[in-house]
């Protein structure tokens, strides 16, 4: 009976009892269900919220550490040329006009090509020690220095501090790059023309805007697949910012009520600044480029608040598809497109008829496109990098925003860059040998500032770093620290003192005579400690070495600088050890800097994202030998490019620009080095092959003519001439080595300790023909 | 005064702060509906580590040292008067001024500026061996008092006071 009524009921309309048993049913579960659903709903919308919120007022973004030069700055008497200081203006973009009138313009009146005056309007820098504010000075070079600087009123200017470059960051693998800017640096135009173009209702909206999200669909619809987006310009930064770039309906849920969210918390300037530094605005090599702030340096190479009308209608009609519309690349497509926002702008009022024509006339003004190398000088970033390491974590430098000043001095690397690239490229020519490598190091004398370093004859590829990590024999490069190790003891022995250059033999410690040969395979005799040095004589400096001792000799580069091992074997008399051409910067910069040891460095300052300072490289100073036996010695290094092995140089210099250095060959001519300076730079070149091979070179033929090529571009000053108390200039004799006079023949012009001069005299021969002046008489 | 904040558009967003009531927020998660458990596709739950960064080093000014530390600077010039002497002149009266208003760290910074420009002027000596006695420094602040009296002209007033301050120093 059951059954069939059942059956019955199943057929015929429902029998109210039973129905209503069912119904009730059905309404539990859609009551159960809603309650599921608002539930789940509940907690996934607070696990949203969380998401929105703990990543917007968190960080926002892993900002890589930026990287600067050292700031120019320009002073009356400054060595400089017009050249030189044309490349750092265009290098921190400053553009030609006829007259200055916003920052980062300057103008050029020329009067010949020795004198040359500038305006320039400076942008104004955050340093460490305080801003630098935007200020108008003119400039004059003359004859290779500055020879006034103004400011804007005509009144003298000791000082101007330039902008630094920037010379490259610290990335981290996934390379998402930015330059943060804050709303209030936004120019308005910029603003509105965003908001005019992406989002007209964005003050009106709270996050989603159902009208456009309609008319999405409806396109959408009709396509039968997602061809366009009803985004808000929150929904936009939301799905960049949060959500992966797909498009899909089930991402379209999550990113509108996240939009919701977002709007619910912040404001809208908060979500306004936030966009205008998340948004995608193109990609240079695997760097992707984010936010107006470094579009506006990559595409111009300016700061926003410097973009013109054309300029902000490229960057805002980039945001619909950067690379779309790549200017470099498609430059018809990015100007219609530029074109195309500029009419919007018109539109809304906020450019008249006349700006229109003329913005859309203008042409894209492009800087020229950077190569895809991240960094400019991968050798000297490399340094930054390991000293860094030394205090911050990895991924600290990749996400902090660190601000590292650096000692850079762009404009010496790039003569030095330019000198290696020729020079290298002209001796594998002249020698017709391959895959020479070069390592170069420059540093000013007395801070020990880096300012150049070169890893390889490629000087913007970034592989192995010759000038830290090649370490090689240093030949003769390490004879002047023998005899300055003679002259720290006076009384004994002055650069007239001689020495025999007679073969000399050594027994080794494994019973093994050791015979060095001079280069020549001569032997010159008895010849004064000056000129053994100035020829580089192996006999004579081997024997003075063993005189002094080798453990003292040692010792002398150790106080010198460096920090490594070195066996106590008479061979490294003549440089039987390695070291790298930093090492050997190390070294060299003690005998440049009078005496005084200074460790090497290339940071000065860090700072924080927030541009609180964090750290300071203080310049560190060290007196190491007598200002005496140093000038001495420095003296003798000046002989060397005089008279000695490096005198080819002068063929190429003016003889009033004392300048000193060592050359430097090795067994089978496998290492040619250079190491020489004047009273401002130091800069040491090591040419050779990376297997270790043999080459055509001696320190003179390479590494020399590498060094000469620098030093004769770079504006500089002579080695100090002014002898130091104690110490003053008399007549020897180079056969005896007893005081002379300056008409007899063999008299030397010569540094001495006035404690321990010679007590007699030679007989006077009178020099039968005058000839020639010595050196010495020419620079004094 | 040209910034996008000033100007009268960002005005009204300022003003606008919007407060919306969690009804249209419960409005909008009912329109969104039951869709399923959709979850973002990137990852962003997870939360940002704040990395520690180096605390900034801390101008401290530390236990003054007993020598006396002369305030007045004859200003003598360095045997050779270098062209660039407007230029480090300026330097070190800025570092003089940093000095006196305890900034000793500032003073330093500035001298290393006029020590980059020209290394022979003895007064950017003075000031960086002042500087570091007053940072506690007496090793390096010796270094620096030692290389001033290198390059004071012997039997100026500048180059007694370097003396003093070294003879101090050794004490």
């Amino acid at each position: 009976m059951t059954k069939r009524r059942f059956l019955s009921r199943g057929k015929k309309s429902p029998d109210s009892g039973s129905f209503h048993v069912n119904w009730k049913l059905v309404l539990l579960l859609f009551a159960g269900l809603a309650l599921l659903c608002t539930l789940i709903l509940g907690v996934w919308s607070l696990y949203l919220d969380k998401v929105v919120r703990e990543k917007f007022e968190g960080k926002k973004w892993a900002l890589p550490a930026r990287v600067y030069s050292r700031p120019l700055e320009l002073y009356e008497g400054l060595p400089l040329t017009p050249v030189l200081f044309e490349k750092e203006l265009e290098a921190l973009g400053y553009r030609s006009a006829a007259t200055v009138t916003t920052s980062g313009q300057m103008s050029r009146r020329a009067a010949s090509s020795q004198e040359v005056t500038y305006d320039v309007l400076t942008r104004g820098f955050d340093f460490w020690d305080k801003r630098e504010e935007s200020q108008r000075f003119t400039v004059r070079i003359d004859s290779g220095k500055i020879a006034s600087l103004m400011d804007a009123k005509g009144a003298a200017l000791p000082l101007v501090r330039m902008e630094p470059e920037e010379i490259g960051g610290i990335y981290p693998n996934n390379i998402e790059d930015r330059v943060l800017v804050k709303l209030d640096q936004l120019p308005p135009l910029l603003g509105e023309t965003l908001l005019a173009v992406e989002d007209k209702h964005f003050l009106e909206h709270h996050g989603v805007s159902p009208e456009a999200i309609l008319r999405a669909m409806w396109v959408n619809a009709r396509q039968g697949e997602v061809v366009q987006g009803g985004s808000t310009l929150t929904q936009q930064l939301v799905k960049n910012f949060y959500l992966t770039s797909e498009q899909t309906m089930t991402r379209k849920i999550p990113e509108a009520i996240m939009s919701v969210l977002l709007e619910l918390h912040y404001s809208k300037s908060e979500i306004l600044e936030a966009y205008i530094n998340e948004v995608y605005l193109g990609r240079s090599g695997s760097r992707e480029i984010h936010g107006f702030g470094l579009a506006a340096q990559h595409y111009f190479r300016k700061p926003v608040h410097e973009l013109n009308r054309q300029e902000i209608a490229l960057l805002v009609g980039l945001v619909k598809g950067a690379s779309f519309y790549n200017p470099w690349r498609n430059p018809e497509r990015a100007k219609n497109r530029r074109n195309l926002v500029l009419d919007v702008m018109h539109q809304e009022n906020l450019i008249d008829d006349k700006q229109l024509k003329l913005a859309q006339a203008a042409p894209l003004g492009l800087a020229a496109e950077t190569d895809n190398s991240l960094i400019n000088y991968p050798a000297f970033v490399d340094l930054v990098k390991r000293q860094l390491k030394q205090d911050y974590k990895e991924e600290d430098l990749r996400a902090e925003g660190l601000r590292i000043f650096t000692t850079i001095a762009p404009m010496v690397q790039r003569l030095a860059e330019n000198a290696v690239a020729t020079r290298i490229a002209r001796l594998e020519k002249q020698y017709k040998i391959k895959e020479l490598q070069v390592g170069m190091v420059v540093t000013s004398v007395g801070s020990g500032e880096i300012l150049a370093l070169i890893g390889d004859k490629n000087p913007r590829y970034p592989g192995l770093n010759r000038a830290l990590d090649a370490r090689r024999q240093i030949g003769s490069l390490m004879k002047p620290f023998v005899y300055l190790t003679a002259l720290d003891q006076p009384q004994t022995y002055n650069l007239g003192t001689l020495i025999s250059d007679d073969p000399i033999s050594i027994k080794g410690g494994d019973g093994k005579m050791w015979e060095p040969k001079n280069a020549d395979n001569k032997s010159h005799g008895n010849m004064p400690l000056y000129r053994a040095l100035a020829y580089s004589e192996n006999q004579a400096t081997v024997r003075l070495g063993m005189q002094v001792t080798v453990k003292e000799v040692i010792k002398t580069v150790k106080d010198a600088g460096y920090t490594g091992e070195i066996p106590q074997v008479p061979s490294i008399l003549i440089g039987a050890v390695d070291m790298s051409p930093l090492e050997v910067t190390g070294l060299y910069h003690t005998l440049a800097a009078e005496g005084v040891y200074t460790p090497l460095h290339a940071i000065r300052e860090v700072l924080n994202a927030e541009g609180q300072p964090l750290k300071r490289y203080p310049i560190e100073l060290d007196q190491r030998f007598s200002m005496q036996s140093t000038f001495e010695l420095q003296h003798a290094l000046q002989a060397v490019l005089r008279e000695g092995t490096g005198r080819s140089v002068y063929n190429s210099f003016p003889e009033s620009l004392p300048l000193a250095g060592k050359t430097g060959t090795t067994n089978d001519q496998r290492d040619s080095w250079f190491a020489g300076f004047s009273g401002e730079h130091l800069a040491v070149v090591w040419v050779g092959k990376d297997d270790n091979a043999k080459t055509p070179l001696s320190g003179a033929s390479g590494a020399l003519q590498v060094w000469a090529d620098l030093m004769r571009q770079l504006p500089t000053q002579g080695v100090n001439q002014q002898a130091p108390e104690g110490v003053s200039f008399d007549w020897i004799d180079a056969n005896t080595g007893l005081l002379s006079a300056e008409q007899c023949e063999g008299a030397m012009w010569l540094p001495l300790h006035n404690d321990f001069k010679p007590k007699e005299s030679v007989e006077c021969k009178i020099k039968q023909n005058s000839g020639a002046e010595h050196w010495w008489q020419k620079i004094f | 005064m040209n910034s996008f904040v000033k100007s009268k558009f960002v005005k009204k967003i300022l003003c606008k702060k919007l407060l919306l009531a969690s009804s249209l927020f419960l409005m909008v998660m009912n329109l969104v509906g039951c869709a399923g458990n959709v979850k973002p596709e990137a990852e962003p739950v997870v939360i940002e580590k704040s990395v520690p960064v180096p605390t900034p080093e801390v101008q401290e000014p530390a236990k003054p040292v007993e020598p006396v530390i002369p305030e007045a600077v004859p200003q003598t010039r360095a045997p050779i008067p270098a062209a660039s002497s407007n230029a480090t002149a300026s330097l070190v009266s800025q570092a003089r001024a940093q000095y006196q208003a305890k900034n000793y760290q500032g003073a330093i910074a500035t001298a290393e500026r006029a020590l980059r420009i020209d290394r022979r002027v003895p007064d950017v000596y003075l000031i960086l061996a002042q500087s570091y006695i007053q940072l506690a420094n007496t090793q390096v602040a010796l270094q620096f008092v030692q290389q001033g009296i290198r390059y004071a002209q012997a039997g100026t007033d500048l180059a007694q006071t370097l003396m003093q301050v070294r003879d101090s120093l050794q004490k």
